[in-house]
């Protein structure tokens, strides 16, 4: 628990004993990882119901595990939005919060839905659902740019490169009254793979729950603000039409950005010829677009490299396997030779 | 007994939401038999680690988060290239899309 962060949960449920000091017997402080009670209610829950709908047995089995798995879900939402504990500030609950919740309770049912679909066609077509509300998270935590790229790669490419592999290899099936082949109605060990899901799911969401105790919104919105005015100073363009905004005629001097706690300025060479210094208006702070390039292109310069020869040997990858190998008989191959000898002589 | 705020309330929800779609994913990934929606599994987690990468990037107030969920989404493409070609030419093979007619290969 970091001092000052004003953040501590009121009900966790000890999963271990508290370790003992063994030369003192007392208890040691590091506390051992306790997982929140809602996410293990909900995700005992929610797991339950996950597989009484793989296990398939029957119409009233599957809406009986879809109704347990909903509460278990829910119940695990509410406690990640902090519903039942106090909150700081005048508004504890604020419209991103309500959007960022409707955009949980979708994906979670999409994702369910992609691994319990028998047929894989809507399978893909739950996937983009659970994308499109992915989306809608990223932009209640303000990263729009991905939000856009995100819908335009995975919903625009490779959900459609998907279909038409599914189209591809979709064969005429056996059992035409469900029109699901027997390997998509039949999971292969439910059983094991939702304890698998459930160990992970646990341990994953019990570190980041305990994580955000660190949180502090006041110091990582300055640290967020101050990063983005910095970046201004590598946008040539944007920070001459910043300062065009304020002082028409102006021509910013590389490299004299200052950034401090109240305000913004820097070094400029006026219309007439004198220089001075100008204060940098709110509405300058670039864009989480222009950030992201900055970020992108000034730490990253060989990872975007890197992702392009990535993208380049998976096309020829891809070219390679998927390419027909054609199948020749003895006598094709017979007459191959006869030719390719009779074309030498 | 102290407060959530709004912010920390929502990076809480969302990180718990990434657990839930990479856990989910992996379930689907173990529990499926058809081929291709055990690639759209992976895409599953993919989306949880990327939510995950986001929401980290928000609380600590830095944009790698965002570059490297740029990156995840070049070997997310490169990875559904990929398989998918792979699919086919298992498909091509065996003429089934079920993924126990190649257990052979465990022996």
């Amino acid at each position: 628990m970091v001092k000052g962060s004003g953040l501590r949960y009121r009900t966790y449920a000890p999963i271990l004993p508290p370790p003992r000091c063994p030369r003192t017997g007392g208890t040691v402080l590091v506390t051992p990882p306790m997982v929140p009670i809602e996410l293990l209610a909900g995700g005992a829950l929610g797991a339950a119901g996950l597989l009484l709908i793989l296990l398939r047995g029957g119409h009233t089995v599957h809406r009986t595990g879809g109704a347990i798995a909903a509460l278990g879900g829910l119940a695990i939402l509410a406690g990640g939005a902090g519903l039942g504990a106090p909150t700081a500030g005048e508004s504890g609950f604020s419209f991103p919060l309500l959007v960022a919740l409707l955009a949980g309770v979708m994906s979670a049912a999409g994702a369910v839905r992609v691994i319990s679909s028998p047929r894989p066609v809507l399978a893909a077509i739950f996937f983009v659902l659970v994308v499109v509300a992915g989306c809608m998270l990223y932009l209640t935590l303000g990263a729009e740019f991905l939000a856009f790229a995100l819908v335009i790669v995975y919903a625009g490419a490779i959900l459609i490169t998907y279909m038409f592999v599914l189209m591809l290899a979709q064969q005429a099936s056996g059992d035409s009254k469900s029109g699901a082949a027997e390997y998509d109605r039949n999971a292969r060990d439910p059983i094991a793979a939702v304890f698998v899901g459930l160990v992970l799911f646990l341990s994953i969401a019990t570190i980041m729950w305990k994580a955000v105790d660190s949180f502090d919104p006041a110091t990582t919105g300055q640290i967020q603000r101050a990063r983005a005015w910095i970046a201004l100073g590598e946008l040539p363009k944007g920070l001459r039409e910043a300062v065009e905004s304020v002082e028409p005629g102006a021509t910013p001097e590389a490299g004299t950005l200052h950034v401090s706690a109240g305000e913004v300025s820097l070094q400029v060479t006026k219309a007439d010829g004198s220089r001075g210094s100008v204060t940098l208006p709110e509405s300058s702070l670039p864009h989480n677009t222009q950030t992201v390039g900055v970020a992108l292109v000034k730490q990253f310069p060989v990872s975007l490299e890197l992702a392009g020869v990535i993208l380049l040997m998976a096309m020829l990858g891809a070219v390679v396997l998927a390419r027909r190998q054609i199948e020749i008989g003895d006598a094709q191959k017979a007459e191959l030779h006869a030719r390719s000898h009779g074309g030498a002589a | 007994m102290s407060a959530l705020t709004a912010d920390a309330a929502l990076i809480r929800l969302a990180l718990v939401i990434a657990a839930l779609l990479f856990s989910i994913g992996i379930a689907g990934f173990l529990s499926r038999r058809n081929m291709i929606v055990m690639f759209l599994c992976t895409e599953l987690m993919f989306q949880g680690a990327a939510l995950a990468l986001i929401a980290f990037g928000k609380m600590h107030g830095d944009l790698s988060g965002q570059v490297f969920t740029i990156f995840i989404l070049t070997v997310a493409a490169a990875e559904a290239a990929l398989a998918l070609g792979l699919v086919i030419l298992l498909y091509r093979r065996r003429e089934t899309l079920n993924s126990e007619v190649w257990s052979e290969l465990k022996e």
